[in-house]
């Protein structure tokens, strides 16, 4: 049989006789439990509660502004697509989750730009890297968090072009 | 008389077929006590969302809805399990927990005119006896449920319930001859009946009082007999996932719940009744009271000072539960065997000695 | 009336468990049956008006012994291999046989009294005080031996399981 030393934070000292009699301590931690109760139940009803749930649906949290959410198309200022199908961020997206695929104008004068342009959001980590890697700033990630839904696992070009805030410029 | 019917059926029938259900119900309110306490004990909400037409009740909903989800939900049986002991597993657990609470007294007798009806169910002379004995056979449950689903987690917790309730039943037992040597009844009635008498003219002869060594024990014995924190090693999620209760799920993994908190409450009307002066209002015997505002009244009070009183020891149970964490399992054992059992021993020795010291006999 | 026929439920259940216990093939049924067998007799005890000798009956056999049975059977855990065939041997016909007999001849015996008129009890039989006063005067001697008895075996119980020095390092 192997033998493990007790290791006790006072290094082999005995814990004092109040300690150990375990009653007296037993009753400061409850103590400490009731006073959180008994704030938490009096501030309830007011205005600063002190417990600290946030009821989500109604109240929500504040986010940060560099917080990493769903991700949006940005346009120019003509409206027209910033996106040249460079598939940068394609190659940079580390759940390879990204899928772009190319076209040209018609204006050859105006290079190319993506026909199908598709998130599988349900495999995007929220890393960013896209937003990184695009040389023509054209994807961003925006503020919202709440993407649950229950047809949409792939977010498609129109839908990431629509949604969220207009570009900042 | 068809009175006299009347009064034969109160005590026969109506008394044993009310009492469970009151106690199951008793669990919907314990449940919303526990999840409400705890959560606001760590700064939380707790379940608030629940409800029925709009009507959130502060939660007492949840409690409903959880039983309804566990009535509704898919039996799973394990394969290789013991069917017939699987099935009789939860029963066993909750038949003793129900039963005990028959000699349980919530009230003085009522007499109403030339008849007398006594708060309880049984009037047993050896009531405590009663609860002791069927108390100890709820470890079957605990037992079975875990060795029939053929689960080692689940055996695990069947053999550490074992082990626990048999070493703390020791000091349970040994904790309460003090309070029997005081009071010189085993009829629970009795200890009650004396807990009604002033000391020294003011404090009231509650067990508490005359006994205070054995109440801490016997309420240790009893945490522990009801397999809660600090003493639920049987079902510790965090190294057996749950113990005993494991492979069970719906109804039964339900009435294995429910016999928990009908526990609890057995236990503290047990604990009020020997240590808290039962349904005694302090300072306020019956005559008194049935002088005031006669005998419904009175009956009606000293009702609500039993259940008044069994909350709170319940809530007492809530608090320790979200303030201390669990034992170890060689912690548990020591404390049971070393410390429990000597003190309630010291205990006995003390108080068989003290009143001839006094010179009382 | 509805006493006797408590008395014969219980008995014939009574009978009925005492032969599951020798005829389970499972230890963990013979257990079980074994303290249904308990509780009936302690139910016997009880109608008879001795109600201490029912509640200890179940306090300690059932509710103590019975567990630590229970305890030892689950941990061997028996599989039905070990258990082994179920065989009839000349031992066992003999002992059945030595045990009917043995009944047959009780029950020829005691049929005699079944008849006879029920003596009225002291209200006071069977409580605690009536047979702590009978152990502790009539039956001091033979009280006070078994409780020896029983400290030895405690001490011998301590000895045995107690590790010699040096022992199992
Ligand atoms: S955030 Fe990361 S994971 Fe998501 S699409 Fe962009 S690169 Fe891929
Ligand atoms: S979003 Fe940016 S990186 Fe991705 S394809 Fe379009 S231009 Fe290239």
């Amino acid at each position: 049989m192997i033998k493990i030393k007790p290791v006790s934070p006072l290094e082999g000292k005995r814990y004092p006789l109040r300690e150990r009699v375990y009653l007296i301590e037993i009753l400061k931690g409850m103590g400490l439990t009731l006073k959180h109760l008994v704030r938490n139940l009096a501030t309830y009803p007011t205005k600063n509660r002190t417990v600290v749930t946030i009821q989500y649906p109604e109240e929500k949290r504040e986010y940060s502004p560099r917080f990493r959410g769903k991700h949006r198309l940005k346009k120019n200022p003509d409206g027209s697509m910033r996106c040249v199908a460079c598939k940068l961020c394609v190659e940079n997206c580390p759940s390879h989750c990204i899928f772009v695929e190319p076209d040209a104008y018609p204006d050859p004068s105006r290079g190319n730009y993506p026909k199908r342009y598709e998130i599988d959001i349900t495999r995007c980590i929220f890393c960013g890297f896209c937003v990184e890697a695009c040389p023509k700033d054209a994807i961003e990630m925006t503020e919202v968090s709440e993407m649950g839904d229950s047809v949409r696992a792939v977010f498609d070009r129109d839908f990431l072009l629509a949604d969220g805030k207009e570009p900042a410029s | 008389m068809w009175i006299d019917y009347l009064v034969w059926t109160l005590q026969n029938l109506l008394f044993p077929l009310v009492i469970p259900v009151v106690l199951l119900t008793g669990v919907i309110l314990a449940v919303w006590v526990e999840r409400r306490g705890a959560a606001f004990i760590q700064d939380r909400v707790g379940p608030n969302r629940v409800h029925i037409f709009g009507f959130r009740n502060a939660g007492l909903m949840q409690p409903i809805a959880d039983a309804l989800k566990l009535l509704v939900k898919e039996e799973f049986m394990p394969e290789k399990a013991d069917r017939f002991l699987f099935f009789l597993a939860p029963a066993l657990s909750m038949i003793p927990a129900l039963l005990t609470f028959m000699v349980i007294p919530f009230g003085d007798v009522l007499v109403l005119g030339k008849y007398e009806i006594p708060l309880q169910v049984a009037d047993l002379n050896v009531g405590v006896l009663f609860i002791f004995a069927i108390a100890s056979l709820g470890v079957f449950g605990v037992v079975l449920g875990g060795w029939s689903p053929d689960n080692k987690y689940s055996i695990l917790g069947g053999l550490r319930s074992s082990a626990q309730m048999i070493s703390y039943e020791i000091s349970m037992g040994l904790s309460i001859i003090g309070i029997l040597i005081v009071f010189e009844s085993v009829r629970l009635n009795d200890i009650v009946q004396m807990q009604g008498d002033l000391l020294f003219g003011f404090l009231p002869r509650w067990g508490i009082v005359v006994q205070p060594v054995g109440f801490l024990l016997f309420f240790i014995a009893a945490l522990a007999e009801t397999n809660r924190i600090p003493f639920d090693l049987p079902e510790a999620e965090a190294e057996i996932v749950a113990g005993y209760h494991l492979e069970y799920s719906s109804f039964k993994f339900s009435m294995f719940f429910m016999a928990e908190y009908v526990n609890m409450m057995v236990a503290s009307g047990f604990i009020v009744s020997l240590f808290l002066g039962g349904w005694q209002i302090p300072w306020a015997p019956t005559e008194m009271l049935v002088e005031w505002k006669g005998p419904l009244v009175a009956a009606a009070l000293q009702v609500g000072m039993f259940v008044f009183k069994l909350w709170f020891l319940m809530w007492v149970f809530v608090w320790i539960r979200w303030t201390l964490p669990r034992f170890r399992y060689d912690q548990l054992m020591s404390l049971g065997w070393r410390v429990m059992l000597p003190l309630a021993l010291a205990n006995i020795f003390v108080t068989s000695i003290v009143p001839f010291v006094l010179g009382v006999y | 009336m509805i006493q006797a026929i408590f008395f014969y439920v219980f008995a014939a259940s009574a009978v009925v468990m005492a032969l599951a216990v020798v005829s389970a093939r499972n230890p963990i049924y013979s257990a079980m049956a074994l303290i249904g067998c308990l509780l009936s007799v302690a139910s016997i005890f009880a109608l008879q008006s001795a109600h201490l000798m029912a509640l200890l009956q179940v306090m300690v056999y059932a509710g103590a012994i019975m567990v630590l049975i229970l305890f030892v059977l689950m941990l061997l855990n028996l599989s039905p291999q070990e258990l082994g065939e179920r065989r009839v041997t000349v031992r066992r016909v003999t002992g059945a046989y030595l045990i009917g007999a043995i009944v047959t001849l009780l029950m020829v015996r005691l049929t005699k009294h079944l008849w006879a008129p029920a003596s009225a009890l002291d209200p006071n039989f069977g409580t605690i005080e009536e047979v702590g006063m009978i152990l502790y005067t009539k039956y001091l001697l033979p009280f006070e031996m078994v409780s020896l008895l029983l400290l030895a075996a405690i001490i011998g119980a301590v000895v045995l399981t107690r590790k010699e020095k040096g022992d199992g390092q």
